[in-house]
């Protein structure tokens, strides 16, 4: 848990830095699925959390791990693994999620652990290699390397909207 | 700007008020009632529309309202007598002038001069044009404010003019204006002659000064102690007046109708500015108002317009109360009422407030239905035009009190239930005189409160359901089976499956179908039942169960597998624990109970969830539910846990609907159960017939078909 308490109070501090920064480079906050790294814009997220369970919804895409109590409201959780056709998570205690906001509605991602919070300029923001049917590609908008790993930056509206349409 | 827009926002909402208002006064005087004070409250509902048109500069509506306004102020002077084509009139003019505002309020165009033959005929109803009628309402004045002083004690005149800051030193006029009241009889007039533009007013400035005509037994010392405090900065002037002075200055005061015109504009703007003191708008056309009466209705307002959002977050607040303390009422065991007894006695002092405080903050939200039939009687009149049909609306228990969100979605399916009984209930007026009927049908529109439900029913003395008819066009539409055995009442019920439609024309009324079945489906999602009853030649009733909010569910809460379900305590008949004889499997649908001479369709959580068995259930319990039309489903589950009062979530604020699901709630152990959508749940799980295969009798099969 205080992992997750210093990750939010880091969080915190980041967030509201933007706001001083030059609009240049923004930062973002990069998760791990596996050896994959991911990351969102670290403006959409809301908070980090520990797996403590969920709900499950019945009638919903398997991706949809079920819905927990966000202080009052129903927040669905999107297990990414199975959304990126990897599988099931296995969530355990030390599993993570990060609560972001797309257009106020507010939706959990379950990840297997929070790494780190990038700051990267625009211009190192690659584009994705085009493909024909990306099946992948089509929820990323860019490519970030950190150091010599490779970061990919996921598209939250379309992760996130396709799953509230179905 | 943005003022002028809330000015406008609060000015229609104010409207809406006052047209609900003037029309239950017009039906009042349908129904005969000439009471002055039905007329007194017309004509006030009207003038506040107009006054509050002037000042906004809405002049189509102004102008209109102003015709109204004159017909009742020559009725309430006795001056035209009412009479039942007046009424009528009147009804018309109520929905040119509703029409009117309307327009106004959506930026609609409306055709110009369409309301010209009303006014015409309003004009000529007062017998007079526009201006002498003015006039005439002046020197009815005059005579009114000549008969106002008999052989008074004494009458003084007082004029009375604080400085601008007065209000923001802390001394209100209007507290000065009561106190004398209590001295004897005071009229007041507003002498506004130093109020500036609308721009270079400043809210805080009093600008204003009085003239009082006060008759009273009090010596002018009395008088002046009431100035006391304001004395030293104020004009203040106190005279004993003699009566033919008194007479002159009625004749001055009252023969200027461009004053008077101007005061009327002027109250408009404050009563918007004052936030909702509809009643504020007293009539400035009389020149000796009767401030007692004003005075209780614009002082007496209670009420105050709060933002929806606003008390939504209060809702939601004292949702998360609620569920905070039933987690705190978990720690409490015997231990704890051992060690810390005091502990425990304020914590149930704790809960009890907790308790209240939801109730009344659910009171909050809770509206009379008046406010949804108020619409209605026009939309009568409109339909009895268009179809020739006599019809006339009877109204009951229009302060029964419902939720807001539970009123606004209410509003449709009542049209749809009152045009169904007009063009399918009652007879054309031939028709019912063969029949021996009174020419004229009526349709009952009531409300009650019946335990935690409210009962809205719609009944009206028409032909009924030919029920023979019903099931020919439902197995013709392959809605039923050809040898399904259905009970009366099924039949009837029939109505609400979607689909069926028995007009044998389609009309502009009703008859596309789609009518009672959106009554239905909207009922439902309010967690509402609907139903239908009827005897033939004798009439129909459809009734509505709706819940008191929305917010808030007794449900019982269930457990199947590893999965916690609440289901709505209000759709639940019985639970269960059947004997293995009595579940059968059917081919087709699954297992089936039998239960009160029916056949149920039983839906496992486990199955139609698609979630893990936690055992073998030897002992399953068996929830039957009322699900949609009047039908029965039986759920199964491995356990009860209780029955709660559960705070309502929604899905669709960050999720999206779910099949089966209706929302969600948050246990006291802080973790999510999901509420059970019972009207869909016979949709689920179960395998699902061929239409028209299945003979199995009863409601099982009525399910399936609207499945």
């Amino acid at each position: 848990m205080t992992v997750q308490s210093d990750l939010n109070e880091q969080l915190l501090a980041q967030t509201s830095e933007t706001g001083n920064q030059d609009s240049g480079s923004s930062q973002f906050v990069a998760f791990t699925i596996g050896e994959q790294n991911y990351c969102v814009d670290i403006m959409s997220v809301r908070e980090i959390r520990a797996w403590t369970g969920a709900t499950p919804l019945p009638n919903t895409a398997d991706y949809v791990r079920g819905v927990i109590n966000l202080r009052g409201s129903i927040v669905p959780i999107v297990d990414l693994r199975t959304r990126f056709g990897q599988g099931e998570t296995d969530p355990t205690k030390s599993h993570v999620v990060v609560i972001v906001a797309i257009e106020e509605r507010l939706n959990g991602l379950l990840v297997d652990s929070v790494s780190d919070i990038l700051t990267v300029s625009a211009e190192n923001v690659a584009a994705i290699p085009e493909t024909d049917v990306g099946s992948r590609a089509r929820y990323l908008d860019g490519l970030i390397t950190e150091e010599d790993r490779m970061v990919a930056l996921i598209a939250l509206d379309r992760v996130i909207d396709e799953i509230s349409v179905q | 700007m943005l003022e002028l827009d809330q000015f406008r926002h609060v000015y229609f909402q104010e409207c809406e008020d006052l047209l609900g208002s003037l029309e239950v006064q017009l039906m009042a005087l349908q129904e005969g009632a000439a009471a002055d004070d039905v007329i007194q409250e017309t004509f006030r509902a009207i003038h506040s529309i107009k006054g509050g048109a002037g000042a906004l500069q809405f002049k189509r509506i102004g102008a209109f309202a102003h015709n109204f306004e004159a017909l009742f102020d020559k009725i309430r002077s006795g001056e035209t007598a009412l009479n039942p084509d007046l009424v009528t009139l009147s009804l018309h003019a109520f929905d040119m002038l509703a029409d009117l505002i309307a327009a106004e309020q959506s930026g609609a165009e409306i055709e110009l001069g369409i309301e010209d033959h009303i006014s015409e005929a309003l004009q000529e109803a007062i017998g007079t044009e526009q201006k002498s009628a003015r006039e005439d309402r002046a020197e009815a004045g005059r005579e009114v404010s000549g008969a106002s002083e008999p052989d008074a004690p004494t009458l003084y005149r007082i004029t009375f003019r604080p400085p601008t800051d007065s209000i923001t030193r802390g001394n209100e006029p209007l507290y000065l204006i009561r106190a004398l009241k209590t001295l004897g009889r005071l009229s007041v007039s507003a002498d506004q002659d130093s109020l500036p533009l609308l721009e270079d007013i400043d809210p805080q400035a009093s600008y204003l000064a009085w003239n009082f005509e006060l008759e009273t037994g009090a010596g002018p010392e009395a008088i002046a102690e009431m100035f006391e405090f304001v004395a030293d900065d104020s004009d203040l002037s106190i005279t004993a007046l003699n009566e033919s002075e008194n007479a002159d200055d009625g004749r001055t005061a009252s023969a200027d109708p461009a004053s008077n015109e101007r005061k009327s504009v002027e109250e408009g703007e404050t009563s918007e500015a004052g936030g909702g003191s509809q009643g504020a708008a007293k009539s400035a056309a009389n020149p000796n108002p009767d401030m007692n009466e004003s005075n209780s209705r614009y002082f007496g307002a209670t009420s105050v317009r709060v933002d929806l959002d606003r008390v939504d977050r209060l809702v939601n607040m004292v949702g998360e109360l609620v569920i905070a303390y039933s987690t705190v009422l978990q720690h409490v065991d015997d231990r704890l009422r051992m060690t810390h007894p005091q502990l425990v006695h304020e914590l149930s002092q704790f809960i009890q407030h907790t308790q209240t405080l939801q109730d009344s903050v659910m009171a909050i939200r809770a509206q009379p239905v008046r406010s949804i039939f108020a619409r209605m009687p026009r939309l009568v009149r409109d339909l009895s035009d268009q179809t020739g049909k006599r019809v006339r609306l009877k109204t009951k228990g229009e302060s029964t009190e419902i939720d807001k969100t539970v009123i606004e979605k209410l509003s449709d399916p009542l049209v749809h239930m009152i045009r169904n009984a007009i063009d399918h209930g009652i007879e054309t007026v031939e028709e019912r005189q063969a029949l021996g009927k009174p020419p004229e049908g009526t349709i009952t529109l009531s409300a009650e409160q019946i335990g935690g439900r409210i009962i809205i029913r719609v009944r009206d003395d028409g032909r009924g359901i030919d029920r023979e008819r019903m099931r020919r066009v439902a197995v013709d539409k392959n809605l039923i089976a050809p040898d399904a055995n259905l009970s009366d009442e099924e039949i009837e019920n029939l109505v609400f499956l979607p689909g069926f439609s028995t007009a044998r024309s389609v009309s502009d009324i009703s008859g596309r179908g789609v009518g009672m079945d959106v009554v239905h489906q909207n009922i439902q999602k309010l967690g509402g039942r609907v139903s239908m009853r009827s005897q033939p030649g004798r009439g129909s009733t459809i009734t509505l169960a709706l819940p008191l909010t929305l917010a808030v569910m007794d449900g019982m809460i269930v457990r199947c597998g590893d999965f916690v379900y609440v289901i709505p305590l209000a759709n639940i008949i019985q639970s269960l624990s059947p004997r293995p004889e009595e579940i059968g499997t059917l081919p087709d649908t699954g297992d089936v109970l039998r239960f009160r001479d029916q056949y149920v369709k039983l839906v496992d959580l486990n199955d139609a969830f698609g979630t893990q068995s936690a055992a073998a259930n030897d002992n399953q319990l068996i929830i039957i539910v009322e699900a949609e039309a009047g039908g029965v489903v039986g759920i199964v589950v491995e356990e009860i846990l209780g029955q709660e009062q559960v705070v309502i979530k929604s899905l669709e604020e960050n999720f999206s609907h779910v099949r089966g699901i209706a929302g969600a709630t948050i246990m006291g152990d802080g973790r999510v159960a999901l509420i059970l959508d019972v009207t869909a749940i016979g949709k689920l799980g179960g395998k699902r017939p061929n239409a028209g295969t299945v003979a199995e009798p009863g409601v099982a099969e009525l399910q399936e078909i609207s499945a």
